[in-house]
């Protein structure tokens, strides 16, 4: 008896107690943005501040706003108190700053110099305390643009885990007067610059790997298309000279160039180094091949084919074998972009009389609508951390440089007010 | 014997079998909102055309869909209104109750068809092995609930919690596998009076944004009756854990 007696009390002491507690699996982030503050910076003492330091913090907030992802909490709800402003990491207080919400916090201080200013920001997490991020620069008034984008990459960096693109561009076609120019800015639309002079037609710009050079085709030198090289401070030099036509180059990621060629109206694609010399033909079949692109390792590339009679995606090796139907739904699917993580395709597809734009995964499945009733949107080309797509659309009248998140949202302008086309993103700057 | 016995008695938790049948056990099942089922769509049929509505559009019922459940204590014909529909077309005398209900469901169809928000359409569907549905699956206690009113209690919570948590972006990814856990006790208003560590992420960061969201979100919604003990004198335990992704980093 006293065995039984026992053996049930050892039972109830080796038993797993009954889980009586509410269980919930909270699986779901907010749609809410990710609050953060960025104060104005702070002038050594007894100093005035400068018109352009205001700038450069409202270039950091307009980085941030563009990326999608930061909820910008309104300046008039800033702590005014010193301790809360104070640019020196010692000495910062952020109980003020977390009553308003603000899970992180860019702050800074300059003093003038004789060639500019000494620039110095910060960026805390207010909850914890923690400095995250401190850089210090020299710079001249003319440069606060290059500033203010390398910390928002910085501040990216810090925050996401991932490299930023505020520092990179976005090559596209402009028109000046009535001639196509290839033309470039900031990935925010600063700094716009017009790259060609021919005073022909210039289409299709495409940045090298390395970021040092642009390809792309102009009808400069007669009737027919040929391929040029624009190298940064140097002059466009003519990779080929066929006669014939060569459209859309692309870049391999070992800085050879994928072309569309042909003598008739039926182009293929080949590889050419940057003399002009083919390496390789990747495609023979009826219909024009055309806008190839390729995945981030470089051992596959898609392209848009006439083979099946109408436009679609297909995808081949490099070598321009094991060629596969990607798109089956549609008609005129063009213009395909592999993404740099090399997950996703990109593309535009006609719909309903007008050009829009949608992603796919790299093996054709789950094809997604990114853009709708909003004009025509054409010629998407990948950010390079994968995260944001560059777009033309017409959406406000003449052809426009867009950017958007990568599932279509926070769809901005960002380009010249100018008539301008086919954007291509540039790689990160070495 | 006796030793047989208690040998026995201290081992059957491990053995295999169930010393006691299960099969008088009640089980209710209730369609959840997107972003709370686990419960892939199988039968996709193959897209013959583009996608016509963008993913932005298709995101909006995660949210939308979870407002009217707050005001409404049972479960609404809406959630089930398109297993039924096939049902009625099967109808060859309709009773009067039937009648009702096929009215109902007219109603509810020209809703959702009114609706400006789109479901995810075939050429969406991702091929072969992978799931169903794009968005809003997840395995958890709400895949399979046989407690109605406890389900819809917890999911309602769950929902004032998800409004409120916005964790540090570089924490996002489910590959991390972050996950923090909470004891949370309220009192009868629902308010949160005591918060405690059952399991730390080991990212700061990620478990102060956990408790955040629980601190903001109080008061959390009353217990029914039925509930009150369980959540008033046990609590709650909130596992926090990033596996639905806004589209967010």
């Amino acid at each position: 008896m006293k065995v039984l007696f026992l053996s049930f009390i050892l039972l109830f002491l080796t038993a797993k107690p009954s889980e009586a507690r509410l269980y919930i699996v909270v699986d779901q982030p907010s749609e809410n943005r990710f609050p953060i503050a960025v104060t104005d910076l702070v002038p050594e003492e007894g100093k005035k501040s400068k018109p352009w330091s205001q700038q450069l913090t409202k270039k950091i907030r307009d980085d941030l706003e563009l990326s999608g992802l930061f909820d910008l909490i309104d300046s008039s709800s800033y702590p005014s108190n010193p301790e809360a402003l104070s640019p020196n990491p010692a000495t910062i207080q952020f109980g003020p700053w977390t009553l308003i919400g603000a899970q992180a916090l860019v702050t800074g201080s300059y003093s003038l110099t004789e060639e500019g200013a000494k620039i110095s920001l910060h960026l805390y997490d207010p909850f914890l305390g923690q400095h995250l991020v401190g850089r210090n620069y020299n710079a001249k008034e003319s440069e606060i643009g290059i500033i203010a984008h390398h910390f928002s990459d910085e501040i990216l960096q810090a925050l996401t885990g991932e490299r930023g693109v505020f520092s990179t561009q976005i090559a596209f076609v402009c028109l000046i007067g009535k001639k196509k120019e290839i033309c470039s800015m900031d990935m925010d639309g600063g700094n716009q610059r017009q790259l060609t002079r021919h005073r022909s037609i210039a289409i299709s710009p495409a940045w090298s790997p390395s970021g040092k050079q642009i390809a792309y085709t102009t009808f400069k030198s007669g009737e027919n298309p040929e391929i040029f090289v624009l190298t940064a401070g140097g002059e466009p030099e003519q990779v080929t000279a066929t006669g014939g036509i060569n459209l859309s180059p692309t870049w391999t990621p070992k800085g050879q160039l994928a072309v569309a060629m042909g003598m008739s109206g039926d182009a293929d694609l080949f590889l050419l180094n940057l003399k002009g010399k083919v390496l390789q033909q990747l495609t023979d079949s009826f219909g024009i091949d055309i806008n190839p692109s390729l995945s981030p390792d470089g051992r596959a590339f898609v392209f848009a084919s006439e083979r099946a009679g109408r436009l679609h995606i297909f995808r081949a090796d490099s070598s321009g074998r094991q060629v596969r139907r990607l798109t089956f739904v549609g008609y005129h699917n063009d213009n395909p972009d592999w993404s740099p993580r090399g997950d996703k395709i990109v593309f535009q597809g006609r719909d309903q009389g007008v050009w829009d734009l949608f992603i796919m995964n790299s093996d054709g499945s789950m094809i997604q609508r990114l853009t709708s009733e909003s004009g025509n949107n054409e010629s998407p080309s990948w950010a390079p951390n994968g995260r944001y797509i560059t777009f033309a659309s017409t959406r406000n009248g003449p052809s426009q440089i867009f950017i958007m998140r990568e599932d279509g949202s926070n769809q901005i302008h960002v380009g010249p007010r100018i008539e301008s086309r086919q954007p291509d993103w540039s790689p990160w700057f070495k | 014997m006796h030793a047989g016995i208690f040998i026995f008695l201290i081992a059957s938790p491990f053995l295999p079998f169930k010393p006691y049948s299960r099969r008088n056990e009640k089980v209710t099942w209730i369609n959840l909102p997107k972003g709370a089922t686990g419960l892939p769509a199988t039968s996709m049929k193959k897209s013959e055309w583009l996608p016509k509505s963008t993913i932005q559009e298709q995101k909006k019922p995660l949210l939308e869909k979870e407002e009217p459940q707050k005001k409404t204590p049972s479960m609404t014909y809406k959630t089930n209104e398109k297993p039924k529909e096939k049902g009625v077309k099967k109808l060859k005398e309709k009773t009067e109750e039937e009648k009702k209900m096929e009215e109902i469901l007219s109603r509810a169809k020209q809703e959702v068809t009114k609706r400006k928000v789109a479901e995810p359409e075939a050429a969406q569907i991702v091929k072969g092995t992978q799931g169903g549905v794009p968005y809003g699956s997840t395995q958890g206690p709400f895949s399979s609930p046989n407690d109605l009113e406890r389900a819809q209690y917890t999911l309602e919570v769950r929902n004032l919690i998800v409004k409120e948590w916005i964790p540090p972006l570089n924490t996002r990814s489910p590959s991390l596998g972050l996950i923090c856990k909470v004891i949370v006790r309220i009192n009868e208003r629902g308010e949160v009076i005591e918060t405690r560590w059952d399991q730390r992420s080991g990212n700061e960061s990620f478990d102060l944004s956990a408790l955040r969201a629980i601190m903001k979100a109080s008061p959390l919604k009353p217990p029914p009756e039925r509930l009150k003990m369980e959540a008033i004198h046990e609590g709650f335990i909130f596992e926090f854990h990033p596996a639905l992704l806004n589209g967010q980093t």
